[in-house]
């Protein structure tokens, strides 16, 4: 495939992956109660994982090496074991969130609870990941997930005030009669499901495992570039079609069963139909990628041969760590704890960790020694500091805002 | 093989249009938007 080639599909299946059961519910929950109220938290959350995303992309490419392993060179193995256990926390329960979020449109779609769909689905993530090279598991499940671009289809046709969307995706505004604590809480959780940990580690590895070189420095910013804005579209699509379907008539997206329900009354059954395929595919993805994560941030920080493009005996110890947390996130699924109130918990969490790993991702995107001539710029170090100061707020307000706001729930 | 997945096909299809929580409430919201649309008329004297 030429260079142009290769291009398109990156960016491509960055918008089919940007999705995932993070965005679903928060993005469906946040329009349902505060209508157009909180599109503000998609420019701020997609703007930084496009910015950390590229910083990582280029700190791979430069130093031939991933963001954990040059973390812990560069800043010593207890900065490196902080960032590797809390990605890894964060990381189990977006697997335990992804695979509960595929069982749950398989029980959409086969009147079968999530909890017996729950271990075929943790088998499918263990079994993809046993046979398939990195590149079909990156291309192949996001390519599959551009069905959820239904919503945006959903959205067109629902015509809703674009202006205000366009304002409101601005201008942040709290609607009046709403707990500011569960409108925060909300707002800290949608900034989370943008921008999980997940993303990072993996673009990180990605990157060594498809052996980018110098030359891809233009691929790696259009592709977060070009791919995330697109990407957006969608999410904002989610929000809006949710806001304008129940917001409007005082309904609320309580289940997992509510989030297609717009795209249903806009579409009828042909678009749960697409939904149920985009959604499967997105959450699936996610499962694989969140997996992979896990191993890479693991195998990577004790220096293990690590990589999807290996023989599952050529690394055994990598294998080993991402099924077992599969296994792991499956038994925690069966416990009966709701995947709804979880996705919640974990996109908030997810927020919450992120400046464990874009802090020392920062430092080492600034050093010399390591980056040479392609270390942050101005312009990525201003851009990359502002987004740095909100997560910093978001982390120190995470927790009081989850006992304040009684769980998200208001 | 084929038998499979027209079975499966046809599960899924059933799925697709049976009596799920999706469908109520689409029903649900299909009303409200039918009542909003039909405003209730005022008594005349």
């Amino acid at each position: 495939m030429g260079r142009i080639g290769s291009l398109t599909l990156g960016i491509i299946t960055a918008i089919g992956g940007f999705v995932d059961m993070g965005e679903l519910v928060t993005c469906s929950q946040a329009g349902a109660q505060y209508h157009f109220a909180l599109l503000w938290t998609v420019v701020v959350g997609v703007l930084g994982i496009m910015v950390y995303a590229e910083m990582a992309g280029r700190v791979a490419i430069t130093s031939g090496r991933t963001l954990i392993d040059v973390i812990r060179e560069r800043l010593g193995w207890r900065i490196a074991s902080i960032s590797m256990v809390v990605a890894t926390l964060v990381n189990v329960l977006t697997i335990v969130i992804e695979i509960s979020g595929m069982a749950l449109v398989l029980q959409i779609v086969t009147g079968i609870s999530y909890l017996w769909w729950l271990p075929v689905t943790a088998l499918l993530i263990a079994g993809i990941l046993w046979f398939s090279s990195f590149k079909l598991i990156e291309n192949g499940a996001s390519l599959l997930g551009l069905g959820i671009l239904i919503f945006v289809v959903a959205a067109v046709k629902m015509n809703p005030p674009w202006s205000e969307v366009g304002r409101q995706l601005i201008i942040p505004s709290i609607p009046g009669g709403t707990g500011l604590s569960a409108y925060a809480f909300s707002a800290v959780s949608l900034i989370g499901a943008f921008m999980t940990p997940y993303e990072i580690y993996f673009y990180s590895s990605g990157a060594i495992e498809e052996e980018w070189t110098g030359k891809d420095f233009v691929t790696n910013r259009m592709t977060t570039i070009i791919g995330f804005t697109f990407g957006s579209l969608i999410v904002i699509s989610m929000m809006v079609v949710a806001a304008q379907t129940f917001f409007l008539h005082g309904l609320k997206s309580a289940s997992f069963g509510s989030i297609p329900v717009p795209v249903v009354s806009a579409l009828g059954i042909g678009g749960l139909a697409v939904f149920a395929f985009g959604a499967f595919a997105d959450t699936g993805g996610a499962a694989l990628e969140a997996s992979l994560s896990t191993g890479y941030s693991i195998a990577q920080f004790f220096g293990w041969d690590w990589g999807q493009e290996h023989n599952p005996r050529q690394a055994p110890a990598f294998v080993f760590t991402y099924l077992v947390a599969i296994l792991v996130a499956v038994i925690i699924g069966l416990t009966g704890v709701d995947p709804i109130q979880l996705t919640i918990y974990t996109t908030a969490l997810a927020a919450f960790s992120l400046p464990f790993t874009f802090i020392p991702l920062l430092i080492v995107a600034n050093d010399e020694v390591y980056m040479g001539d392609m270390r942050n710029g101005f312009l990525a170090n201003i851009s990359s500091g502002f987004f740095l100061i909100i997560l910093t707020i978001v982390t120190i307000a995470t927790i009081p805002l989850f006992i304040l706001s009684g769980g998200g729930g208001g | 093989m084929a038998v499979l997945v027209v079975v499966a096909g046809l599960w899924v299809f059933s799925g697709l249009t049976g009596q799920s929580s999706v469908h109520q409430q689409v029903a649900t919201v299909q009303a409200e938007q039918t009542a909003v649309a039909r405003p209730t008329p005022t008594a005349t004297p």
